[in-house]
């Protein structure tokens, strides 16, 4: 094969791949531009009043605590979106999945969900004993993993102790 | 020693099993709420007041919460627990205030707004006010109202 021939199929592997780059950049850019725009701050608390969490974050919570992630977020668009939270026990594994959807109104948004952990009723006969009694599994460290719109926002470790 | 390996089996069966979790988010409402009452003379008259709702939503599609009714004219207020059900974002409950009122509401946790119909069928009586039990207490005339209010 003459070696111009080659420097053209060269050449044209080489722009077919920047096309190719150049494609991917702007469809990820489509999907998560809106994302990108929306500034947001993440914080888990057990601190409530009147049913609303106060912004005390935490990191550490007793088993029988209700553990709110509160998402505080601004720039989002004006229309419906749906929260997922994703709770991951110590052992990785998923334990619960939280759907909320809602409707953006202002420009700041403040939405959160919660997790509770329940022992067995047997164990509830002995935590005067151990209180970590029928809850051993939970002991450790959880993670929480919020997604708006089907796209992952944040991660949030904490732990917990009985 | 066979009893007592049952009992640490017992135990360990008690106490290891049946552990579980539950997750879900929860919607604080308030606003107010206007309508009309019934006075004495059977004419329909102004009545308005505020209202807060707290709804948790539970994961098997049942909701239960509380929701307070107050008017600060009149000291007439009412509320009470509820249960109800939740369909996406959609809920509808009923309760029965302290004045024996049915109330149904259904509203949509999406919009963080509420509509409801609030039919009090029946007059009743205001508790005395805690601080002052001797306050005269008051008579809650018939009345009609819609709520509304937004997510806090």
């Amino acid at each position: 094969m003459p070696t111009a021939h080659r420097d053209i199929q060269r050449q044209s592997r080489l722009v077919a791949k920047a096309v190719y780059r150049y494609v991917i950049s702007i469809l990820i850019l489509t999907f998560t531009a809106p994302l990108l725009a929306a500034d947001h701050k993440i914080y888990l608390t057990a601190a409530v009043d009147q049913g609303v969490p106060l912004a005390r974050p935490a990191t550490e919570f007793g088993c029988t605590d209700t553990i709110y992630a509160v998402l505080e977020i601004h720039g989002l668009e004006k229309t419906e979106h749906s929260l997922n939270a994703v709770w991951r026990d110590p052992h990785g594994v998923e334990r619960e999945r939280t759907q909320y959807p809602f409707r953006v109104r202002g420009d700041r948004e403040r939405i959160w969900v919660w997790l509770k952990l329940h022992r067995s009723q047997g164990a509830a006969l002995v935590q005067f004993v151990d209180p970590s009694a029928g809850m051993g599994e939970f002991v450790g460290n959880w993670q929480i993993q919020l997604f708006i719109d089907g796209k992952s926002l944040a991660k949030q470790d904490f732990t917990v102790l009985c | 020693m066979k009893r007592f390996l049952w009992i640490i089996a017992f135990t360990w069966l008690v106490v290891g099993c049946s552990s579980s979790t539950s997750s879900g988010f929860s919607v604080v409402l308030t606003g107010q709420w206007i309508g009309q009452m019934l006075a004495s003379t059977n004419i329909p008259a102004p009545f308005s007041g505020n209202f807060r709702l707290d709804v948790v939503q539970e994961e098997d599609g049942t909701i239960s919460g509380t929701i307070t009714v107050s008017d600060p004219e009149t000291g007439c207020w009412g509320g009470g627990t509820f249960e109800g059900t939740v369909t996406g974002s959609r809920f509808t409950f009923t309760y029965q205030d302290v004045f024996g009122a049915t109330v149904t509401v259904s509203g949509d946790a999406t919009t963080g707004t509420l509509t409801a119909l609030y039919t009090h069928e029946g007059t009743g009586q205001a508790v005395p006010d805690p601080n002052d039990p001797t306050m005269t207490v008051v008579l809650c005339q018939p009345h009609t109202g819609t709520f509304n209010g937004n997510r806090v």
